[in-house]
């Protein structure tokens, strides 16, 4: 998974705003369940629009082409991969 | 990347507050594209390059770019900016900067290839000069009209009315004074700082 440009990296901040957590913790694991607890609870949706803008690929392909925990491993990857806390930190900076 | 000279860094100001305004109405897509402007802007670069760059390369560079260009001198003229609701019939796009070029040009004599390749501060310091020359001019010919003066009926004598100054030339606030309490009218016990409760 490649790192995101930034309009892109605007509109996952956008999409996961209402999930981040204040701060990371420091293996990101918790930080991580925060953000999916989150959209569970408040928007299930955000979960697939933000690896649909991860990974670049769309609806259909992803429910034919992979399975749940596989999904699931894309979402935490694209987290990783786009340095979320940093991602989450500069859109609060920006006032966004 | 050299520091931008004043008619960039105008330029560079004007990108920074629509950015502002783009990120309080929550439209990301404006916010990224005039974070790419800025940044062509600034470096002579297309706007491509960091459009397509990794985010945290664009991010970066925004920020390095933006505090090269920052003013090193905290000018009063910028102090209690008001904004102007009401806009002139004879505004036009790009207008504030022929405004400085106006004020500039007028007292120096120079022409608009100096004013913009001026350093940033001392653009920004002759014009504070020159809008401070002009004010205390004003003031000085208000003193001399007799609308300067308000007659008061109880005392029988003028009053001097002076003439109002823009903002940035009002006085500082003073810090508030520090007052000592004597210690029998201290609270007793465990004080609890409610200050930074949020309600």
């Amino acid at each position: 998974m490649q790192t995101l440009c930034i309009s892109d990296a605007l509109d996952l901040y956008m999409i996961l705003k209402l999930h981040l957590p204040e701060k990371p913790d420091e293996s990101g694991i918790r930080y991580v369940k925060e953000i999916v607890d989150s959209m569970a609870e408040k928007n299930p949706q955000d979960y697939l629009d933000s690896i649909l803008l991860m990974t670049g690929m769309t609806e259909d392909e992803l429910e034919k082409g992979y399975s749940t925990i596989e999904i699931r491993d894309m979402f935490v990857d694209g987290l990783v991969t786009n340095q979320i806390a940093s991602l989450a930190e500069f859109g609060r900076t920006l006032k966004l | 990347m050299p520091r931008a000279r004043l008619r960039t860094w105008f330029e560079l100001e004007r990108i920074r507050r629509k950015i502002k305004e783009a990120s309080e109405r929550g439209e990301a897509a404006t916010v990224s594209d005039l974070l790419c402007v800025y940044l062509s802007t600034a470096s002579g670069e297309s706007e491509d390059v960091f459009a397509s760059a990794p985010w945290y390369e664009t991010a970066i560079a925004f920020g390095l770019v933006s505090a090269l260009n920052m003013s090193t001198v905290n000018f009063p003229l910028f102090r209690n900016v008001a904004s102007i609701g009401k806009e002139v019939p004879w505004n036009y796009e790009g207008r504030d900067w022929y405004e400085w070029v106006h004020v500039l040009a007028l007292a120096y004599g120079w022409t608009l290839d100096v004013i913009s390749e001026l350093e940033i501060e001392d653009g920004i310091a002759l014009l504070q000069e020159v809008l401070t020359d002009e004010q205390l001019d004003r003031e000085w010919m208000w003193s001399m009209s007799e609308n300067a003066y308000e007659y008061i009926p109880s005392s029988k004598k003028n009053k001097f009315r002076p003439l109002p100054r823009p903002a940035w030339m009002l006085p500082l606030p003073s810090a508030p004074m520090s007052v000592k309490i004597r210690k029998d009218m201290l609270p007793v016990g465990k004080v609890i700082d409610l200050a930074n409760i949020v309600h």
